[in-house]
């Protein structure tokens, strides 16, 4: 069945819509199986709601370095997207996100990728809004790859030169 | 993402589409048809606070090109007080466009200009590989032997070439502007994507301007070198070459005078920019070294929602060519027929569409039952209405050279009209299979036209018989088809009778004249078929009513057409023309109850006013910059699908031509009398 909230939802400052993580999901799915460039489309496009969630936050509450990680982190247990484990040195800019029960990992099903970069995309966006610094995150353990937890890892993003951008993918040259 | 545009330009080997705020939509090198190769090309400004892209909601645009060319104007204006003024040019030498940005503030502004583009060169986002020469300050983007680049003055001295689509996002230069400065990355290779920054430093009321160069080429040192060479002349130079060159170019025309119509305010000189914007339209649209013509600038590639138009259809381009040799440009007329004869298929047929070099464009007419029998009545009815106006040596010249091509469409058009009528075919509208009273009357066309060549070729045995094969189709299609309630049934779908009405019917007397306002009886059904059509399709919008194709019609909201609206006031204009002509050569002796209540006087002038009224209807439709649609949306009566669509701009030729001559024949009779 299906709960009555508030109409029309609100979700930080702007409409929110409730959906099945699988409707969500479908369309990720359908991105990867179908579009070119899915991965980075989903960085993209994730990349884009985290910056929106940093600015809301840094507009509503003094958003610094002892709570911008729980903020976020109470943000995904709020929507029901995940629970966090955030470790990030706000000196360094590296450090990692473990998420459980990702909405997106519990319920892809299985595969061999790691299929979160929507929320890595989100992740680094929420975080070089609020470092304003650029920030890579990536993926790289997945649950629906079988593992426990999904991990994503977090580091300042190489600043220009194709060299460093091959060796972030850890492609030998 | 469907994005249509509002505007276009070009010379020979470069055509351009642009939006209403000056993005980039298209950019066609070294074909009209192939290869595309912008996805988003277009200018922003940051403001030291953020990034204004120019191409969105918060700025109001006014677009238009400049008179008599196919140089554009664009003018933008944003409520923070900017306002940005782009000329656009294309040199009509070289494949190289050319943006002038004049960039003015209200307000002091402490900024960057920023050029941003997503070039997939060769029509792909793979495999493509950019650089930024940082010596001669030139961004260039390539594959194979592709290659397009940007160059401008002042040098830019900011640029970043970044992954278009990545997990690396930081890298991507449309992110890369949001903080207000570029991270100079040289080069890369896949998907990507490239921005160009100035210092914009504009004091309250300032202004200042940057001079784009976006260039095509075949080698990189072709690029460099046209791009160089470019660059030293001054704009303004380049500028009066390139309305020169369009002048020039009109100075060719038919030249129209529309005597008379002080009545309807204005409409006279619409008139004129319209025959003027028409011509330079569909000089865009024309390949020059094959002769064919896309039937209109591609902005569906991808299929999403329809088939696409950046190909050549036989249809389109016999209309396109037959109207431009009307308007004082016969020479397309020669071109086209020549790649008609290399493209006619081995049975004598032509193909649904093809590619403009000739080599077959994808398609869903690939069967015998599939395919679009008119396609090869009108080229050959095309042709003899050609070879009708050509004297001398020419005449013969050009007799010889397609007769061989004749004599097989002629046979073709005869193998599938035994019983009369055509074989089971797609009807023009590419829909539905079956027998149409279109594509009759223009096999009737094709085959008398190829009868009037054998006659002139001194085959009289052929001549007579694809004659009387002309004679049998029209007379089969008229028992079959005509329907007591005053018009032809579309024809025959699913083995019935299907009387919906369709204004396609019009083509058996416009253009392919199988109904003849000469013969007492067809000039009723002509009469009938008019008012039937204005009754039946008629779609109130833009204060006047268009037409739709036919009853029912689905295809994109069932939308009025351009085409169908001045194919119908192309009809009366003829029709008017034609009574006129009666009126002078013998006493009205006509009987119809029709006639006992109207004046031929009187018929003329209901018939021009009503056409004029269509005319007027079109010319609302049309995009800010004038060029004309494929149809207009029935909701908005802003310009819809296709634009601009060739068959439009032909239509628009022969309804103007046709007006002057009307009102020509009137201002002279006023004057004798």
């Amino acid at each position: 069945m299906v709960y009555s909230v508030d109409f029309p939802l609100n979700v930080i400052g702007v409409r929110g819509v409730m959906a099945r993580a699988l409707t969500i999901v479908d369309i990720i799915k359908t991105l990867n199986q179908s579009a070119p460039h899915a991965e980075g489309l989903l960085t993209l496009s994730g990349l884009k709601g985290g910056t929106h969630a940093a600015k809301y936050f840094k507009s509503i509450l003094d958003l610094n370095d002892s709570n911008f990680a729980s903020v976020l982190a109470e943000l995904f247990r709020g929507v029901g997207w995940g629970i966090l484990e955030i470790e990030c040195d706000p000196k360094t800019y590296e450090g990692k996100i473990i998420v459980k029960d990702s909405f997106i990992a519990d319920v892809y099903g299985g595969s061999e990728q790691p299929v979160c970069a929507y929320l890595s995309g989100y992740f680094a966006g929420y975080l070089t809004e609020y470092f304003g610094k650029n920030i890579s995150v990536r993926e790289v353990s997945c649950k629906a790859t079988g593992k426990e937890v999904c991990e994503h890892i977090i580091s300042p993003a190489p600043s220009g030169g194709t060299s460093q951008e091959y060796q972030m993918r850890g492609v030998a040259r | 993402m469907i994005k249509q545009p509002n505007v276009i330009l070009g010379n020979d080997d470069l055509l351009v589409t642009m939006g209403k705020k000056g993005e980039i939509i298209g950019f066609f090198y070294p074909r009209r048809d192939h290869a595309q190769h912008v996805e988003e090309s277009v200018a922003c400004i940051h403001t030291g606070e953020k990034l204004l892209w120019t191409n969105d909601n918060e700025w109001q645009g006014i677009q238009n090109y400049i008179e008599d060319t196919n140089i554009v104007s664009t003018k933008l204006y944003h409520d923070s007080g900017i306002r940005i003024s782009i000329l656009d040019l294309v040199h009509p030498d070289v494949p190289v466009l050319i943006r002038r940005f004049k960039i003015q503030s209200q307000k002091k502004l402490s900024g960057k200009f920023f050029y941003y583009s997503n070039f997939n060169v060769g029509e792909t986002s793979k495999k493509n590989s950019g650089f930024c020469d940082t010596d001669i300050h030139l961004l260039v983007q390539y594959w194979q032997n592709y290659h397009i680049g940007i160059y401008s003055q002042p040098e830019f001295n900011e640029w970043q070439i970044g992954k278009a689509m990545d997990t690396i996002w930081w890298t991507n230069s449309k992110y890369d502007m949001e903080d207000g400065k570029l991270q100079g990355n040289k080069e890369d290779i896949g998907n990507i994507n490239n921005a160009a920054g100035w210092d914009l430093e504009l004091e309250a009321d300032g202004a200042n301007e940057f001079v784009i160069l976006i260039g095509a080429a075949s080698s990189r040192r072709l690029l460099y070198k046209r791009m160089q060479e470019l660059s030293k002349l001054p704009l303004e130079y380049i500028f009066e070459k390139t309305r020169e060159h369009w002048v020039m170019w009109l100075s060719r025309k038919q030249v129209i005078k529309i005597p008379g119509l002080e009545e309807y305010e204005n409409l006279r000189q619409e008139l004129f920019n319209a025959y003027n914007r028409a011509l330079l339209m569909l000089y865009l649209l024309n390949d020059r070294e094959y002769g064919s013509f896309v039937a209109a600038p591609e902005f569906d590639s991808n299929f999403e929602k329809c088939g696409g138009y950046g190909f050549c259809w036989n249809r389109d381009a016999a209309e396109i060519v037959l109207a431009l040799k009307h308007s004082g440009y016969p020479d397309y007329c020669d071109m086209f027929f020549k790649w008609c004869i290399q493209t006619q298929l081995s049975d004598g047929s032509w193909f649904q569409r093809y590619w403009l070099n000739g080599d077959i464009a994808p398609s869903w007419g690939n069967f015998d039952y599939s395919t679009q029998i008119d396609e090869t009545g009108s080229t050959l009815y095309a042709m003899d209405v050609y070879y009708r106006i050509l004297e001398g040596l020419k005449k013969a010249e050009f007799l010889e050279e397609v007769w061989v091509s004749v004599l097989r469409a002629a046979e073709y058009l005869m193998k599938r009209t035994k019983s009369g009528i055509h074989e089971s075919c797609m009807d023009l509208w590419e829909t539905y299979y079956g027998i149409y009273t279109y594509t009759n009357a223009s096999i009737y066309a094709g085959l008398m036209g190829a009868s009037h060549l054998a006659e002139e070729n001194e085959e009289a045995g052929m001549a007579r018989r694809w004659k009387k094969r002309a004679e049998f189709v029209k007379q089969a299609t008229i028992d079959r088809f005509w329907l007591q309630e005053g018009y032809f049934a579309k024809g025959v779908i699913n083995g019935k009778l299907d009387k919906t009405i369709d204004a396609s019917i019009l083509g058996t007397y416009v253009p392919f004249g199988m109904l003849s306002a000469k013969d007492p009886l067809e000039k009723d059904m002509i009469q009938f078929m008019i008012e039937n059509i204005q009754k039946k399709l008629s779609v109130p919008i833009n204060l006047g009513y268009g037409i739709k194709r036919y009853e029912n019609d689905s295809y994109i909201n069932g939308n009025p057409w351009v085409v169908t609206t001045l194919w119908l006031s192309e009809a009366m204009f003829t029709f008017a023309l034609e009574l006129s002509y009666e009126k002078e050569s013998s006493a009205p002796t006509h009987e119809n109850s029709y006639e006992k209540e109207e004046s031929p006087e009187e018929q003329v002038k209901r018939l021009t006013g009503e056409g004029i009224k269509y005319l007027k209807w079109a010319l609302a439709g049309a995009t800010s910059t004038g060029l004309l649609p494929e149809q207009v949306d029935k909701s908005t009566g802003s310009p819809a699908w296709a634009i601009p669509l060739g068959w439009s701009g032909s239509l628009i030729l022969n309804n103007i031509l046709l007006l002057d001559k009307i009102c020509r024949r009137k201002a002279g009779n006023q004057q004798e009398s």
